[in-house]
């Protein structure tokens, strides 16, 4: 039997409590200042980091700033935001990565695609189902937009190797502290 | 014969803007919810295109033509025949209009609120325009913030804060009602025009700031953030990063299971029992009907259709349409005249501009100075005013249909090397002005055009409106002088002609205390039918110079949380 | 070894993207215009945007190819109507210039034309309102996206200055006293695409 106690209760509990975001005095999460060296934000990515390129190409070297005090741990996302496998609302996910050390400023260019690095980074599952990047590569012709988004979290993610975009996704909600994105297109 | 579907706690009639809202605290209650829609689902990946043709020139971002089939008629006087306008940007999806509009996400003025005891107040009560219907609205904007700031969060809306608990910050907006806390998200980024217009208001004295948006300026809640192609004027936008319904709060409802989601249903009558009392609704579906019974029906289908809706759904208890016996459905209909009706003022620089790319009027700087009282109208001779909006993204095919500006013939090739020169270096403006509900305007069902199903069109009556005529030419000026303060060699001021359809539509089921002059109650309900909640513009008593769309979804909130936490005395 | 098994991933993950099951250009309907109409229709538009210094005439750049597929598909409910418009111009040029509209030279259509436009030209359900019109659908067809026919090779966009969608833009792309580079892509991709 239900009352109207039961529905306040009931919405009390739920509304908004899965995504309370923004930590730290109650503030927005800043923007982190993010540069990719070979390509300008919105700019084209080059060959060398696509698929374009025999072997396909490894990551390019990123840098960020602006990671606010109380970080423990860095996390990044690279998507494609112009392809939706199915019918589905995700995008195709290129590169996850996680625990990425809060001192760090950057990772260096070609990233190995091991699970797990010396540093404690652990890298995800991509749409190929291996751990690391793959490189842009889409559909010949249309030009499509690549994502990176790189989060400052104020704590550690417990998540396997085998974790995907979704897990990661759901992971962030509630400890990201500083975000920043940086975008390069790129067609064949 | 109708076949009969399972009762629900709650039929919710669409989901567009107002009703894709409603659907989350509900379900969120435990509520059981028929979302009933007459569109469907979009992919953005297949239907969301940067195409101008496609998104503009042919509006071919909906899912069914049935908006584009029932368009209403006009008459700008009771005499005069009614004609059916040639379009409208209705459309009909999961997510509604919330799909393809600019996203922008304004909260309304406390004056706007209380616009009535307000301007007696200040300048006595032959201020009020002569002919209007205005009332107080039966909430303050006090009571309606906290659902302002759920929405914010839940929707996800970008900008930066003007007035937090009453402390003033000159990045944004000073003139706004305090809020309790700061936006979800910063404001999207500025732009060098951007820049350049904002340093030019400032130096007359104004305060302008950034406009807030249903857009994400940053990743939020798994969907990315803004990448300002360009194409976000009445097209979807491909990556989610523009906060539609339906990829932000009806997943979250469904994700509860209490929420079914129909598409492709059109609803066609709300039935009531003799008691008059609403039981469910009839839609179509597959080319059958079905009779939804539902204890509560909230109806969200666009200020037209909600009145339309009441109005055919006749019955013994309501001959006249329903919740209609006290005759106030279709009553206190206006929209945002001066915005649609020809008053734009275009600007012609010396350099060239750039704004081709961007999020449209989300990227935008706003001036509140000539808005609402903020400025004092003794001796003018009206009361309201404009915001005045300058914003990014310019499409190729509109650009190079840009006004000579008596500089060069229409065609042939001295007109093709002055938009060669000059296609980037002119904008427009967006005003939005105070409009009031008035005795003379009011809709109704159009005697003879009918939609494909055989029922009548709504018709809009209308008149003229003195006070807005007034306003939109003073705000007019006001803009031509900060064009001129940013450059601009020439200025354009549109010719206003008069009441046309409009995007910004309010009334015709107004919310109000006094059944005698409003047809829902202070939480949205009717007067009447105690179980039928009406969603959407059409239950606002002013527009505020400002789009509606944040101010519906927060009604709609607060009616659907107030419907759980009431739930025994309004279900019966 | 682990290049090649990279590579065929590579592959395989591209495969399982979904490629855009669009045609190279929009589907072509039968031509709603004969031989002749389209030739005085290249006539006309080739008077509202003729070819000079800054670049080729109407015709040149596919605008009459849009109008015709358009007349076709989207707006075949306007054909009937816009065909008695032209053959109209053709036989108020024949009335007024004494020769059909190809034959005339640019500025004696001119002539023909500015009458149209300022709605003196006689024999037309409403000369001026259908000068508006292909004046319209000119400007839809030279800066409308390629992928309808016309804008070809982009001349529309160079001419005014676009520089085509893009997916993703920068602040640097939103920069005022800086020439953006064109963008040289259709929406819609392949057939069309200049590369780079």
């Amino acid at each position: 039997m239900r009352t109207w106690t039961t529905f306040a209760a009931a919405l009390a509990l739920t509304t908004g409590a899965a995504y309370a975001q923004n930590k730290g005095g109650g503030g927005i999460p800043s923007p982190l200042k993010i540069t990719i060296s070979g390509y300008s934000d919105g700019g084209d990515i080059p060959d060398k980091f696509t698929c374009a390129a025999k072997p396909p190409g490894g990551s390019p070297q990123i840098d960020w700033s602006g990671a606010p005090a109380g970080t423990m741990s860095i996390a990044l996302i690279f998507h494609d935001g112009d392809v939706h496998p199915g019918k589905s609302f995700d995008d195709v996910t290129h590169w996850i990565a996680w625990n990425i050390p809060a001192t760090a400023k950057g990772l260096p260019a070609g990233v190995a695609g091991d699970a797990d690095l010396p540093d404690g980074t652990r890298q995800g599952m991509n749409i190929a189902r291996k751990n690391g990047y793959m490189g842009p590569c889409p559909p010949p012709g249309l030009p499509h937009h690549y994502t990176l988004e790189v989060y400052a979290l104020d704590s550690k993610l417990d998540l396997p190797a085998t974790a995907g975009r979704d897990d990661l996704q759901t992971a962030l909600g509630g400890h990201i502290l500083a975000s920043g994105v940086y975008n390069g297109v790129f067609h064949r | 014969m109708a076949i009969n579907l399972k009762p629900v706690d709650v039929a919710v009639v669409g989901l567009g803007a107002a009703g894709g809202v409603a659907v989350l605290p509900l379900a969120r209650a435990g509520l059981k919810v028929a979302g009933i829609e007459a569109g469907t689902w979009m992919d953005p990946a297949k239907d969301f295109k940067p195409d101008e043709i496609h998104n503009n020139v042919r509006s071919l971002v909906t899912t069914v033509p049935k908006a584009k089939q029932e368009i209403p008629t006009f008459r700008t006087s009771p005499d005069a025949k009614a004609r059916q306008a040639a379009t409208h940007p209705m459309m009909n999806a999961v997510g509604g209009t919330s799909i393809h509009y600019h996203a922008q996400s304004w909260r309304l003025k406390p004056w706007d609120f209380k616009t009535r005891s307000e301007t007696i107040k200040r300048y006595g009560a032959s201020l009020l325009p002569k002919g209007s219907t205005l009332e107080d609205w039966p909430v303050s904007y006090d009571e309606l913030e906290p659902f302002y700031d759920i929405v914010e969060h839940e929707v996800g809306v970008s900008g930066k804060a003007g007035n937090i608990q009453g402390k003033l910050d000159p990045a944004g907006n000073v003139y706004e009602g305090p809020r309790q806390r700061e936006y979800p998200m910063p404001a999207l980024r500025t732009s060098d025009f951007l820049d350049h217009m904002h340093k030019a208001a400032v130096s007359l004295g104004w305060k302008p700031f950034h406009a807030p948006s249903a857009i994400n300026s940053q990743p939020y809640r798994g969907r990315p953030a803004c990448a300002y192609h360009g194409y976000c004027d009445r097209g979807g936008c491909q990556i989610r990063a523009k906060n539609s319904t339906c990829f932000t709060t009806i997943p979250e409802a469904q994700k509860t299971k209490n929420l079914t989601v129909y598409d492709g249903a059109q609803v066609t009558r709300i039935v009531s029992d003799d008691n008059g009392k609403v039981t469910g609704v009839l839609y179509i579906r597959d080319s059958k009907e079905y009779f939804q019974p539902a204890k509560v029906v909230l109806i969200g289908s666009y200020t037209y259709e909600n009145t339309r809706l009441l109005l055919l759904s006749k019955s013994k208890a309501y001959p006249n349409g329903l919740a209609n016996n006290h005759g106030q459905v279709g009553k206190h209909y206006f929209g945002h005249w001066d915005a649609q009706a020809g008053v734009g003022v275009t600007a012609l620089f010396p350099m060239d501009v750039n704004t081709w790319y961007g999020a449209m009027l989300s990227q935008g700087v706003v001036v509140d100075e000539w808005a609402d009282d903020a400025f004092d109208h003794s001796g003018l001779g009206f009361i309201g005013g404009s915001s005045l909006c300058t914003f990014m993204e310019k499409h190729p095919i509109a650009g190079a249909s840009m006004s000579t500006f008596g500089r060069a013939p229409a065609w042939g090739s001295k007109w093709k090397q002055f938009v060669h020169e000059n296609a980037n270096r002119w904008t427009g403006s967006y005003l939005q002005g105070n409009s009031f509900p008035y005795e003379n305007t009011y809709l109704d069902l159009d005697p003879e055009v009918k939609d494909p199903l055989g029922d009548p069109v709504c018709r809009v009556t209308s008149g003229p409106k003195e006070n807005e005529m007034r306003a939109a030419i003073h705000s007019q000026d006001k803009m031509e002088e900060w064009f001129r303060a940013a450059g601009a060699i020439e200025v354009i001021k549109g010719q206003p002609f008069g009441p046309a359809l409009s995007t910004h539509t309010y009334g015709g089921t107004r919310m109000g205390d006094n059944p005698d002059t409003n047809v829902v109650d202070r939480w949205g309900f009717s007067h009447e039918a105690p179980n039928l909640g009406m969603l959407g513009g059409s239950v606002f008593g002013t527009s505020g110079a400002r789009n509606p769309t944040l101010t519906m979804q927060a009604l709609a909130w607060r009616t659907a949380e107030h419907l759980a936490k009431n739930w025994e005395s309004i279900a019966g | 070894m682990a290049d090649e098994i990279t590579r065929r991933a590579v592959i395989v993950s591209a495969a399982i993207v979904p490629v855009a099951a669009l045609t190279a250009t929009a589907q072509i309907p039968a031509s709603a215009l004969s031989d002749m109409q389209l030739r005085l229709l290249a006539a006309f538009t080739d008077r509202i945007i003729p070819k000079d210094d800054l670049g080729p005439s109407a015709s040149e750049s596919g605008v009459p190819e849009y109008i015709n597929r358009a007349l076709g598909d989207y707006l075949a409910g306007e054909k009937p109507a816009f065909i008695e418009a032209l053959e109209a111009t053709d036989a108020f040029a024949r009335r007024s210039q004494s020769r059909p509209f190809i034959e005339l030279p640019s500025d004696k259509q001119d002539v023909v034309l500015t009458a149209m436009d300022s709605g003196t030209a006689e024999g037309f359900a409403n000369a001026r309102a259908f000068f508006n019109r292909a004046r319209r659908l000119t400007m839809e067809g030279m800066f409308g996206d390629p992928y309808y026919g016309g804008n070809k090779n982009f001349a529309g966009w160079d001419l005014i200055r676009y520089p085509g969608p893009r997916m993703a833009t920068s602040a640097a792309d939103q920069k005022m006293g800086v020439e953006i580079k064109p963008y040289h892509h259709s929406a819609y991709g392949n057939g069309q695409d200049h590369g780079h």
